[in-house]
Formats: structure tokens, C-alpha cells, sequence
């Protein structure tokens, strides 16, 4: 039962991903992204760690997504834009991340339906854990070794300075990020091409 | 917390103490003077870790081994920084994220030289690939290094999944992700499973990415000649040294190489690297894309000495003499390419042969010294390049591991003709006499340094063996 519920997830998931990466139009590649970090999630939920289950959805599915709206609401602006975005949502291209999510969804109602015992086989994976981990888990007493709790511990106990080079792998990225992105200084605007000439003349057209 | 991290403290309260400053108050000298204090500080507190005793806390070991190489790593650094304010002060936009680019590239750098779990390796892997697109990318009016920085992004992220797929498939096998665990448990079966090999393949292909090696040296030549100089000699230098470092460390610690796949991996990508990197090299017209090659064929060489580790033969009886001989041979190298850097940053972009021609009578001590570097590239006697080249041919026939030496001696036979060129470029005479600028005090002071350590230490390199000999035991 697990295994086919298993084996029908990942099936999905490399629908998606497959799916993803052909998709010609950027909204519809999204589509299918967040399709596949749902299947992961379900994944990971199947192997009994529904923390990271819950990670991967509101990180990937939920952030992702949410930027990703963010930055197509800053880069078109204007009626034309909004003609496009109307086109972009037609049941037709919705179709396959629907169909796939939906088989998400039946597998995760599934689980949730069918009684506990069933489920018991599958959860844990506690024999790929460290020495130190175990030892905390023994010590507060918790039968899940990879709830949350162990989890932190494990963070800020022995894993402490990944956090600190984690936190340094983001303000490097953010600098690198914050510098390329900076407007280029007004002479490189001189020489801008012809047509984005024109097409910066039209922009300015249809906004006034 | 351990006096080990003393210096990659320094250097992040260093980007910590750049960050505010910059937030404060924009200035090219304010940057320029925390960034040199806090390498040159954590340089000295390096120097004094030099002989502690091993240790270890799950994450980090630190070994003299490891401190000898992070001090090269420093010193080259400091060389670098040197040069940096006068090439920064030409260029246009913002100059002070460059000083703290650099110190996120040293700290990555830092701390992968010294990582021995999986965890931190990639860490420290990704912040310093990472800081790398941004200096690569850093000039904004000149889209060839915005396309070089998107090109490295793009291998760097290659890499890193290679490198993470083989993580994950050593994690499955043996339920580990520290370096020491993970070869145990591989080295104690007798025979390597097929999936364990399967993962350190990944891992290899991921790091050969790093080090551009040949089957993955796509794109290296444009990212070396799209980045601006100061980037090209950070990338050339730091990025590989910390990769390589790795990749020895991994042979080092099991019983990894007594896989026949993986030595067989191994010794046919130094020699592909040996003989594609040089036949590549040898009629390009832009000296970065020389030198771009030529370090694809230098690390083929320097990959031979990995086939040595644990190998029974040895004619001389040492069993520390292949590491001595990668210590030095990594030194000898880098040291001339950070030379090159040099020199090529004070003629202030000029990287094209044409644009070298007739160097010897418009800047002499400049055509000089890089006259000496490319021979010491070349390994031709009286320079530290041919002391390397020796140690390693030394180590090399002392293990009879004797297979490999043909196809050095041919490799080596090509390079010298594209290295001897640049230097015949710099000889020939030019038709209009035109009169150079003259160089400033620390320009000369610097182009003599080195000279004197290319040549000094090719001329009398017992003090410096006897240093990596004293640190290895």
C-alpha cells in the first residue's frame, strides 16, 4: 500500500520536474515547480518527518511562488501586461499541474483515511542518525528523532557554525545579488541600442 | 571554542566591521585599510597556530598540514590585496563590495581547506563559489563579465549538484557524512561496493568542475578572460587551491584509491588534462587564455601525485614524500601564477599579445618578471617551477609509478612553446617609439619581490623544503 503510494509520488514528481524544465512559458514551468515540491513534500511525509514536509511546502511551494509574483508584478506593468496575464490563466494550460496536484491530493487522503496501523511501518528512519543525535533524543526522552526539537538541538549544539556559515552564504549572496542588480550609471545609458530606444519611447507612450 | 577558528574569526568580524563602515560611510581607502588589517591579522594569528598539535571537533580538523595551507592561502591574498587599490581606483561604480566579496571568498576558502564533514565542505563549497559570481560579474560596463559570471554560475551550480548527488549516495551507503566515517566505512569492506564508487565519482566530477579539469573544462577560458584581473587571480588561485586541497584530502583519509575505477579515473584525466590543456594553450592569442589552459595542465600534473598515497613501493622509504612534494609543487605554482597576476594587473589590461609586443623596451622590469613567471610556469631551471616539476617527477619515479612520466616530458615539451612565445612577443622590436609610463616605487618594489622569490626559492629551496618536511612530519 505504502509502496504504491510511494512509487505513484515519485512518479509525479519526475512528471513534473520533466515537465518543468520543457515548459516554454515561465508561469507554466512555475506550475509544475510547485507541483513537484508538493510530490517532495509528500515524500518526505511518507518517510515520517512531517517537519520537513512542512518545510518544503511553505519554503519552496509557498516562497517561491510568492516571489516569483512579486517579480512579474514589477516587471510588466500596464495594460498590455495585463492582457498577457489574462491569457497566461486558461484552464487548458492549468490542466496538467491540476490533474497531477489532484493526484496528490487522493494519495494524502488516502494515508489520512486508512487506520493507524497501516501507517506505522513505514515512519521512521532512525538508523541514519549520528551518535550525538541519538544521545539527545535518549536524553529529552522523544521516541521521534527527527522532530523539531531534536532538529534545534542539533542546530545549535554540534551543528552550530554551519548556521554561522549558512548565515554568511546568504549575505554574500544578497551583496553579489544587491551589486549586479544596481541601475548602471547614467553614461552606459547613452548608448542603448535603436530598438530598445524605441521600445523605451513606446513604454513611455503608453504610461502617459 | 577552539584557538583553530582564530582566524576565520578575524576575517568574518572583519566583513562584519567592512559591512557597518560601508553602511556608514562609502570610502575606497577606509575599505582598502580594514579589509588588509583583518587578513593581515588573521595571516599572523595562522602563523602562530602553525605547529599546535591535530585536532578536531566533528566539523573542522585542523592539522599543521592543513595551517601551512591556509597560510599560503593568506599570504596570497595579502599579495593580491596589495595590488587591488590602485587597479580598483580605475574602475567606475561602487569599489568597496569588492573588499568584502573577497573577505566572503578567503572565509569559504578558509574554512573548505580545513572541513572534514560533508556538511561543512558544501558550506563552505557554495559560499565561496557564490562570492565568486559576484566579483566575476563586478564590472557592470562590461558585459563580457556579466556573461562570464552567469557562465560560472551556471558550472558552479553543475558542479554543486554533481557533488551533492554523491553525497547523498555515500550517506545512503554508509549512514555518514563525516570524511572519516564515510572512508572507514568504505576502506573496511574488501572490495569498495559499486555504490559507494558510483558517489566519490560524483563527488570527483563535482570537484574536477572546481579545478576545471579536462573532461569539465568547458567555458574556463571565457570566464578567465571575461572576469575582471583581480577576479581571474583570486579564481585561479584560491578556488583551485581549496578544491585541490579537498580532493587530497578525500584520497588521504581510506582506502578510496585502492579502487581500480577510481585510479584509472584519475590517471586519465591528468593525462587528458596534461596533454589537451597544453595543445589548447598553444595558439591563443589572449595571455589569460593561456594562462587559462596551461592551469588545466598544471593540475594534471599535480593530479599524478595523488595516484602515489598508499602506494607500497617507495624507493626512498617515505612515506610523506608525495604530500611534500604536492605541498611544494601547489606552492611553486601558485605563487608564480599570483606573480603573473601581478605584473599583468600593473600593465593595467593588457592581456592581449599584440598589445605585449615589444614590452622589453617600453616597461622593462615589467617584460622581465613575466619573462621569469612564464619560465617558471614553464619549469625551466633557476625558478620554483622547476623545483616543483622536480619534486613531483622525484616523488613520481620513487613510487615507479612510471606510466604517467611519457606524457608529462610531451606535455610539458608543448607548453614550453606557448610560454617561450609570449616571451619572443615581448622581445621583438616595435616600429614606433613610444615612451612608457614610468612605474611607481611599490610598482618596482613589488615586480622585484618577485623576482627575488621565483628565483630565490629556485635557487636555494632547502629553506622552504625544509619547512613543508617539518610540517608534514
Amino acid at each position: 500500500m505504502i509502496e504504491a503510494i510511494f512509487m505513484i509520488t515519485a512518479i509525479v514528481c519526475l512528471i513534473s520536474a520533466l515537465l518543468t524544465v520543457t515548459a516554454h512559458n515561465a508561469v507554466h514551468a512555475l506550475l509544475y515547480l510547485v507541483t513537484m515540491m508538493i510530490a517532495i513534500a509528500l515524500i518526505f511525509f511518507l518517510f515520517g518527518s512531517p517537519f520537513a514536509a512542512a518545510l518544503q511546502i511553505i519554503v519552496y511551494a509557498g516562497a517561491v511562488m510568492v516571489l516569483f509574483v512579486f517579480v512579474t508584478m514589477m516587471l510588466h506593468q500596464g495594460e498590455k501586461s495585463n492582457l498577457d496575464e489574462k491569457a497566461l490563466f486558461s484552464l487548458k494550460n492549468a490542466k496538467g499541474p491540476l490533474l497531477l496536484a489532484t493526484i496528490l491530493i487522493a494519495e494524502l487522503l488516502m494515508i489520512s483515511v486508512q487506520p493507524l496501523e497501516m501507517n506505522s511501518s513505514l515512519v521512521p528512519l532512525s538508523a541514519i542518525s549520528n551518535e550525538a543525535e541519538q544521545d539527545s533524543a535518549q536524553r529529552d526522552n522523544t521516541s521521534q528523532p527527527n522532530s523539531v526539537k531534536s532538529l534545534a538541538i542539533q542546530l545549535y549544539g554540534p551543528y552550530r557554525l554551519l548556521v554561522i556559515i549558512a548565515a554568511m552564504l546568504l549575505l554574500s549572496a544578497l551583496i553579489a545579488a544587491i551589486h549586479i542588480a544596481r541601475k548602471t550609471p547614467k553614461h552606459v545609458d547613452v548608448d542603448l541600442s535603436p530598438e530598445e530606444t524605441q521600445l523605451a519611447n513606446k513604454q513611455q507612450k503608453a504610461n502617459s | 571554542m577552539s584557538l583553530h577558528f582564530l582566524p576565520a574569526m578575524i576575517i568574518s568580524i572583519t566583513i562584519l566591521i567592512l559591512l557597518l563602515a560601508i553602511a556608514l560611510k562609502r570610502a575606497h581607502n577606509l575599505a582598502y585599510v580594514i579589509t588588509g588589517l583583518g587578513l593581515i591579522g588573521a595571516f599572523f594569528s595562522q602563523c602562530i597556530l602553525l605547529y599546535l598539535p591535530n585536532s578536531s571537533d566533528g566539523l573542522f580538523a585542523f592539522s599543521p598540514v592543513s595551517s601551512l595551507l591556509s597560510l599560503l592561502m593568506l599570504s596570497i591574498l595579502i599579495f593580491l590585496w596589495l595590488q587591488l587599490y590602485a587597479w580598483l581606483a580605475k574602475q567606475k561604480g561602487h569599489k568597496e563590495e569588492f573588499y568584502l566579496l573577497l573577505l566572503l571568498v578567503s572565509l569559504g576558502a578558509l574554512g573548505m581547506i580545513v572541513s572534514e564533514h560533508f556538511a561543512s565542505f558544501f558550506l563552505t563549497l557554495e559560499l565561496m563559489s557564490l562570492s565568486f559570481v559576484g566579483l566575476i560579474a563586478y564590472s557592470q560596463d562590461k558585459p563580457v563579465s556579466q556573461e562570464a559570471g552567469i557562465k560560472y554560475l551556471v558550472l558552479s551550480a553543475v558542479a554543486s549538484a554533481f557533488i551533492l548527488m554523491g553525497i547523498a549516495i555515500l550517506y545512503l551507503q554508509t549512514g555518514s557524512l563525516a570524511f572519516e566515517q564515510v572512508t572507514n566505512e568504505v576502506s573496511s569492506s574488501s572490495s569498495i561496493p559499486l555504490l559507494s564508487t558510483t558517489g566519490i565519482i560524483f563527488i570527483l566530477i563535482g570537484l574536477f568542475f572546481k579545478l576545471s579539469m579536462v573532461p569539465c573544462h568547458l567555458w574556463v577560458a571565457d570566464i578567465f578572460q571575461g572576469a575582471p584581473l583581480p577576479s581571474t587571480a583570486l579564481l585561479s588561485t584560491i578556488s583551485k587551491l581549496a578544491s585541490f586541497v579537498v580532493l587530497w584530502k578525500m584520497f588521504n583519509l581510506g582506502g578510496w584509491q585502492h579502487d581500480h575505477i577510481i585510479l584509472e579515473i584519475i590517471g586519465l584525466v591528468a593525462v587528458a588534462s596534461m596533454l589537451i590543456g597544453n595543445l589548447l594553450a598553444l595558439l591563443q592569442n589572449n595571455i589569460l587564455r593561456i594562462l587559462a589552459f596551461s592551469s588545466i595542465s598544471h593540475f594534471g600534473y599535480l593530479l599524478i601525485l595523488l595516484l602515489l598515497f598508499n602506494q607500497d613501493a617507495d624507493l626512498l622509504e617515505n612515506a610523506e614524500f608525495p604530500l611534500e612534494a604536492l605541498i611544494f609543487y601547489l606552492s611553486a605554482y601558485l605563487i608564480t601564477l599570483t606573480g603573473t597576476f601581478t605584473v599583468l594587473m600593473q600593465l593595467e589590461g593588457k592581456t592581449k599579445l599584440e598589445q605585449l609586443t615589444g614590452l622589453f623596451w617600453t616597461r622593462p622590469l615589467h617584460a622581465a618578471s613575466l619573462s621569469v613567471l612564464m619560465l617558471s610556469l614553464a619549469g625551466i631551471p633557476l625558478t620554483i617551477g622547476f623545483m616543483g616539476k622536480f619534486y613531483l617527477v622525484t616523488a613520481t619515479i620513487s613510487n615507479q609509478v612510471l606510466w604517467p612520466l611519457p606524457f608529462l616530458v610531451i606535455a610539458s615539451v608543448i607548453g614550453l612553446f606557448f610560454y617561450l612565445r609570449i616571451i619572443m612577443v615581448m622581445l621583438s622590436s616595435i616600429n614606433q617609439v613610444e615612451r612608457s609610463s614610468a612605474s611607481t616605487t611599490g610598482e618596482r618594489a613589488s615586480l622585484w619581490f618577485i623576482i627575488a622569490v621565483v628565483m630565490g626559492l629556485g635557487t636555494f629551496p632547502a629553506f622552504f623544503a625544509e619547512i613543508i618536511k617539518h610540517t608534514v612530519r
